[in-house]
C-alpha cells in the first residue's frame, strides 16, 4: 500500500496541468516546463524524504495561476488571456485540482512513513511494522478520497439545487471567512 | 521531549483562502471543489491534530537472572487522542550506549515496534524476551518514542523512565571435593607466611580509621574524645591463618575476544569461583583492580563477603582505571602478606606494566600466581564456527622473560578448558603458597 501512496504523490501533481494541457488551449511549451518543475520538485522530495507533497502544492498555485489568467475578471479587465479552457474540461479540472491538493496531504503521510521506515530498519525490520505504515497510508488515502467525493458531492449540489438566490462565490466567501474565524477562536480555545 | 509542529496552521487556513480567491477570480463554479476539498482537509488536519496522551509501562519477568539466562519484558501501550504511527523502542534497543547492545540478545520479539493509532483509543502489549550476555547491574526502563501525525502535522519525540533495574549475575562455579585433588600433593608449610587471618572476639588496641576498615569497629567513645576529630577503630587479634587477594587487571586488553566472551568475562567467573572456595577453606579474601578503579574488597571472610566480591565484580569495566595502584592495597599488602592472585592477559605488552606495578624484576610484594587468560582461541572459534570444531591455539608467548620471576605464571584457555577445572588445578598451587 505504500507503493499506492508513493504513485497517488508522485502521478496526481501532474493532473490539473494534464488538464490544462488536453481540455485547454495554453502553451504547451509553459504546460511542459510547469510538469517539468513538479516533478523535479517531488523526486527531490521523495529523496529528501522531506516535503514529499510540495511538488503537489507547486502543481496546485501554478495551475491556479494558469486559470486566473485564462477565465474571469483578469483577462475582462486586462484584455489579455494566457489561454482559454474548454467548457466541459473544466469539472475536471476542478477535481484535478483537489487531487493535487490531496498528494500535498499525502506527501506528508510519505514522509512520516519514509522517516520511521529508515529508523526501524536501523533496529530491525519486521512485516508487522510495514503493516502499521501501510494502515497508516490506507487511512490517509480512504479519509482524502473521502473529502473528495464530498466535495465533488457538495458542488454538485451546489449546481443543481439552487434553494436559495445567492451567489454560490458569494456565498463561498462567506463560508470561508466564517471558517477562518472559527478555525482561530478554537485554536485559541483549544492551547 | 522534541515536538515539532511541521505544518503551520496559518499556512494551511492559507490554502482555502487562497484557493477561494482563485475561484472568485476565475468565476468558474469548478474551482468550488479544490476550494470546498481544502476546507475538509484542513479541518480534518486541524480536529485530528490534538496532542496524543502515550502511557507505555514496562516490566520484566526477573529482576536477577544468571549470565545466560533469559527474561520476558512485557510492554502495554495505551494511547488517547491523536491520529498517526508511534514508533517505539524498549531496552536494550532504546540505550544508546553500547554496553546494554552487547550485554542483551533477543531471543523472540523486537525491541523496536510501530503501531497506527486510528480515531479510536487503543492498547497494545508486546512480549520481548531476552538473553543477559553480560554481568552487570542494568537500569532497564528506559522507552524512546517518536509520534508522527498522519498529514505531518506533528512530531513529538520522548521519552519514558520506568524504574526497572535487571541484575546479572556472573556464573560461577561451586567445586565440590570429589571433583577435583584440592590439596597439594607436595608437602604444604606448617606455618603459614600470612600474619593475619578474621578478626577474632580479643581486642588489641585502638588505631586511626583507615579506608576500608569495617564500620562495626568504629570506636565511637574514642572518636568523641578525639580533638582533631579523627575517627579510631578497635583493633582485635586475628585467628585465621590464610589470606588471599585477587588482582583484577581492567586494561583494555582485557575485551580482546568478543564483548560478552573475554579474559575480563572469564576472569571474573575464575574470581567468583576460587573465592568461593576459598571462602570455604576459611581465608580472607580480598579484591582489587590493576589500575586502581577505586572498586575494592577489603579482605574478610565469611558467605557476606562472597557477596561483596560479587557486588564489586558487576561494576568493573576494562579500559577505565587512574592511579596504578590503590595506596589502600599496598598497606593491606605490607600488614598481611597475603597471597595476590593476579587474572590478566598477557597477549597485550601494557598488561606487563600491569604486573610490573606489583613486581619488580626480581620480587613482587607479596606470592604471586598470575593467570594469563588466552583469548585467541575464544575468537578463532567464533570467526570459524561455520567449519567445524576449532582446536585450542596454545599461548606462544614471548614476553615470559619480561615477567617477573618472583611470580608463578600459568595459562588458562578458557575455550579450551572450564572454570570448575581451573579452579581444580589452580587451588593446590594458592594451598601450597598460603
Amino acid at each position: 500500500m505504500r507503493m499506492a501512496l508513493f504513485m497517488l504523490v508522485m502521478l496526481l501533481p501532474a493532473t490539473p496541468l494534464l488538464v490544462l494541457l488536453y481540455g485547454g488551449d495554453y502553451p504547451s511549451g509553459l504546460i511542459y516546463l510547469l510538469l517539468a518543475i513538479t516533478l523535479i520538485i517531488e523526486v527531490i522530495g521523495v529523496v529528501r524524504g522531506k516535503g514529499s507533497g510540495a511538488g503537489g502544492l507547486f502543481s496546485l498555485l501554478s495551475s491556479s495561476f494558469l486559470l486566473v489568467l485564462g477565465l474571469g475578471y483578469v483577462p475582462y479587465y486586462a484584455h489579455f488571456a494566457l489561454g482559454s479552457i474548454n467548457q466541459y474540461s473544466l469539472p475536471y479540472l476542478g477535481l484535478a485540482m483537489a487531487s493535487s491538493c490531496l498528494a500535498y496531504f499525502l506527501g506528508s503521510t510519505l514522509d512520516a512513513s519514509q522517516r520511521l521506515l529508515r529508523r526501524i530498519r536501523e533496529l530491525g525490520y519486521d512485516d508487522a511494522d510495514e503493516l502499521e505504515l501501510n494502515r497508516m497510508g490506507d487511512a490517509a488515502i480512504i479519509m482524502g478520497v473521502a473529502a473528495l467525493f464530498t466535495s465533488f458531492l457538495a458542488y454538485l449540489i451546489m449546481r443543481i439545487a439552487r434553494l436559495i438566490i445567492l451567489a454560490p462565490l458569494f456565498a463561498l466567501m462567506l463560508f470561508s471567512i466564517t471558517y477562518l474565524v472559527l478555525t482561530i477562536i478554537a485554536r485559541r480555545h483549544r492551547f | 521531549m522534541v515536538k515539532e509542529i511541521t505544518k503551520s496552521y496559518y499556512l494551511l487556513l492559507l490554502l482555502p483562502t487562497t484557493l477561494s480567491v482563485v475561484a472568485f477570480m476565475s468565476t468558474a463554479k469548478e474551482a468550488l471543489i479544490p476550494v470546498l476539498f481544502a476546507i475538509l482537509m484542513v479541518g480534518l488536519a486541524i480536529y485530528t491534530n490534538d496532542e496524543p496522551r502515550i502511557d507505555i509501562a514496562l516490566s520484566l519477568s526477573r529482576k536477577r537472572v544468571f549470565v545466560g539466562d533469559e527474561v520476558e519484558m512485557i510492554i502495554n501501550v495505551r494511547v488517547k487522542r491523536g491520529l498517526g504511527v508511534i514508533a517505539i523502542n524498549v531496552p536494550p534497543a532504546s540505550y544508546a550506549a553500547s554496553r546494554h547492545r552487547e550485554s542483551f540478545d533477543i531471543v523472540s520479539g523486537r525491541a523496536s515496534h510501530v503501531i497506527f493509532k486510528g480515531f479510536r483509543d487503543g492498547e497494545w502489549a508486546f512480549r520481548v524476551r531476552i538473553k543477559a550476555l553480560r554481568r552487570g547491574r542494568f537500569e532497564f526502563g528506559l522507552i524512546n518514542y517518536a509520534y508522527h501525525h498522519v498529514f505531518g502535522m506533528r512530531v513529538i519525540e520522548d521519552r519514558i523512565k520506568v524504574s526497572e533495574e535487571l541484575l546479572v549475575v556472573p556464573r560461577y562455579r561451586i567445586i565440590r571435593r570429589s571433583l577435583g585433588r584440592i590439596k597439594p600433593s607436595t608437602l604444604t608449610p606448617r606455618t603459614t607466611p600470612t600474619r593475619v587471618g578474621p578478626p577474632s572476639s580479643d581486642f588489641l588496641e585502638v588505631r586511626n580509621y583507615l579506608p576500608g576498615d569495617p564500620f562495626k569497629f568504629i570506636n565511637w567513645k574514642a572518636s568523641a574524645r578525639s580533638p582533631q576529630g579523627n575517627l579510631f577503630i578497635n583493633e582485635y587479634e586475628r585467628e585465621g591463618l590464610r589470606a588471599g587477594i585477587f588482582l583484577l587487571d581492567v586494561g583494555e586488553w582485557m575485551r580482546l575476544g568478543l564483548p560478552h566472551e573475554n579474559p575480563l568475562e572469564y576472569s571474573v567467573s575464575l574470581i567468583l569461583s576460587l573465592s568461593k572456595m576459598m571462602l570455604r577453606y576459611g581465608y580472607n579474601v580480598g579484591l582489587w583492580t590493576v589500575p586502581d578503579t577505586g572498586i575494592r574488597v577489603m579482605p574478610s571472610s565469611g558467605q557476606t563477603q562472597f557477596q561483596r566480591i560479587m557486588n564489586a565484580l558487576l561494576l568493573v569495566e576494562a579500559g577505565r582505571g587512574g592511579a596504578m595502584i590503590d595506596p589502600a592495597m599496598i598497606r593491606v599488602i605490607m600488614e598481611t602478606r597475603p597471597i595476590l592472585i593476579m587474572t590478566s592477559n598477557l597477549a597485550a605488552p601494557g598488561a606487563i606494566n600491569s604486573i610490573r606495578s606489583i613486581c619488580s624484576d626480581r620480587k613482587c610484594i607479596s606470592r604471586t600466581i598470575l593467570i594469563d587468560i588466552n583469548h585467541s582461541s575464544i575468537a578463532l572459534r567464533e570467526r570459524l564456527r561455520n567449519y567445524g570444531d576449532v582446536g585450542c591455539i596454545p599461548r606462544i608467548n614471548e614476553k615470559r622473560d619480561l615477567l617477573p620471576r618472583g611470580a608463578l605464571v600459568t595459562t588458562w584457555d578458557p575455550a579450551c578448558e572450564g572454570v570448575g577445572t581451573v579452579v581444580v588445578r589452580l587451588m593446590p598451587m594458592i594451598r601450597w603458597l598460603s
